[in-house]
């Protein structure tokens, strides 16, 4: 990903910000999203609904446009499924957030993002590089969600067994908000003899057995305790992921 | 073949619902993850934690993230950008949010940019600001129609790349040629 060209960008703007507005204006009237609240809801007003008398009259209904805005907001990342339609073993992840100021109470409506590669060690969002060449993610969000705790303090989620890359054990990274205040950043291993069956089935193989094990992780290796997770296979030949994960809050 | 960039800035003050909608969302994104990278709030501009740690780039794309509800529901259709006719929206491949400036302690300096990135087309032509382009990818051998559209090149789209064979300096013969009809 490159960002030398940031100030061209600046330039731009300056010389072609009126131009731009009435370019966008033109094409959010075409879209027909110009009558959409200013304060981000997620209905469209119709101040077209009065019946006239004398000479005026109701506008002609139109549709809404291909676009509208209503339809879909916010982040691309909230959501349970995560695997965006990646090969890979199925796995099911149900973590616990846990309060240690607080007797390790579960901790309600705390944002918990979680992220991985996918089975062949590849990450969406941008371009990186493995035993597969580089290939450029940017704009993709496979293996990416976030979720906020029920009351049980627990949020789940569906994706894919992930893969691995050169100098790093299987985990899953995850950061864990309290109030909009970054609690902690964390990562979720899995046990060395799990992600050796892992990568020996025809969907993993070609990339070979992971060359860094859990306890040889820069990573993982000083907090084996609290950061491998349980991990066990189930009936649908997939494996659920159990996790709890301690923060002060 | 050429592949064109559309360039949107958004920042304060914005300019429509949409817009205002999105940098409220990627500004609420960029609080929460810059705290992964403000190394305890000592930094509070975008450059001073990238400074500090290049982690920080990353910052680019998860705020992106935080927008992508919107673009997914754009359909690979870049908002805003029609061909001449008004009627066929442009198409993107690609899109990223590259954040401009972002300083903690002055919200509404807040920018950034949606980049996006459309298929390659073959360029036929070039008329004043318009280029005459097709959605082909084979050369035109005149053997067939061809079904092409017109891009004014003015506002915020550039031309990214050129692809092998590309000669707009060639191209622009079209234009004495066109002026006479």
């Amino acid at each position: 990903m490159s960002y030398h060209y940031s100030s061209n960008l600046y330039n731009h703007k300056t010389t072609t910000t009126m131009e731009r507005i009435e370019f966008l204006r033109k094409g959010m009237q075409a879209m027909g999203i110009v009558a959409i609240a200013s304060s981000c809801k997620k209905q469209v007003t119709d101040s077209n609904t009065s019946t006239g008398s004398g000479s005026c009259t109701v506008g002609d209904t139109e549709t809404d446009g291909p676009y509208p805005l209503y339809a879909s907001r916010g982040s691309a990342l909230q959501r349970t499924a995560i695997a965006d339609g990646k090969a890979g073993i199925p796995l099911s992840l149900q973590i616990t957030i846990r309060n240690v100021n607080n007797n390790c109470a579960v901790i309600s409506n705390a944002r918990v993002d979680i992220w991985h590669c996918d089975k062949d060690g590849y990450y969406s969002g941008y371009s990186n590089t493995g035993y597969l060449g580089t290939q450029d993610n940017t704009g993709q969000v496979f293996c990416r969600g976030l979720q906020y705790t029920d009351a049980n303090g627990q949020v789940s989620f569906t994706s894919i067994y992930p893969g691995w890359y050169s100098g790093r054990a299987i985990h899953i990274h995850a950061q864990i908000y309290v109030n909009n205040v970054l609690k902690l950043t964390t990562q979720m291993g899995f046990p060395d003899a799990i992600n050796a069956l892992v990568c020996a089935t025809d969907l993993y193989k070609a990339h070979g057995q992971p060359d860094t094990l859990n306890g040889t992780d820069n990573i993982l290796r000083d907090s084996l305790d609290n950061e491998i997770a349980t991990v066990t296979a189930n009936t649908s030949g997939g494996y659920n992921l159990v996790h709890t994960i301690y923060v002060a809050a | 073949m050429i592949q064109l960039q559309y360039v949107w800035h958004i920042g304060q003050p914005t300019q429509h619902a949409l817009e205002q909608c999105l940098w409220h969302d990627a500004w609420t994104e960029f609080t929460l993850q810059c705290q992964r990278y403000d190394n305890g709030g000592q930094w509070h501009t975008l450059d001073q934690m990238i400074a500090a740690d290049g982690k920080s780039h990353s910052l680019h794309y998860k705020v992106g993230f935080a927008i992508g509800g919107y673009v997914q529901q754009w359909q690979h259709q870049i908002p805003g950008l029609h061909d001449k006719t008004g009627q066929m929206p442009l198409p993107f491949e690609r899109w990223e949010l590259r954040i401009m400036h972002a300083d903690l302690q002055h919200p509404d300096s807040f920018r950034f940019a949606l980049l996006f990135d459309t298929p390659v087309f073959s360029l036929h032509g070039i008329i004043g600001t318009q280029l005459v382009l097709s959605a082909t990818q084979a050369p035109n051998t005149h053997s067939e129609d061809i079904h092409t559209f017109m891009v004014d090149m003015q506002g915020p789209l550039t031309i990214s790349r050129l692809l092998p064979g590309a000669d707009l300096h060639n191209k622009t013969n079209l234009q004495p040629c066109l002026a006479t009809l």
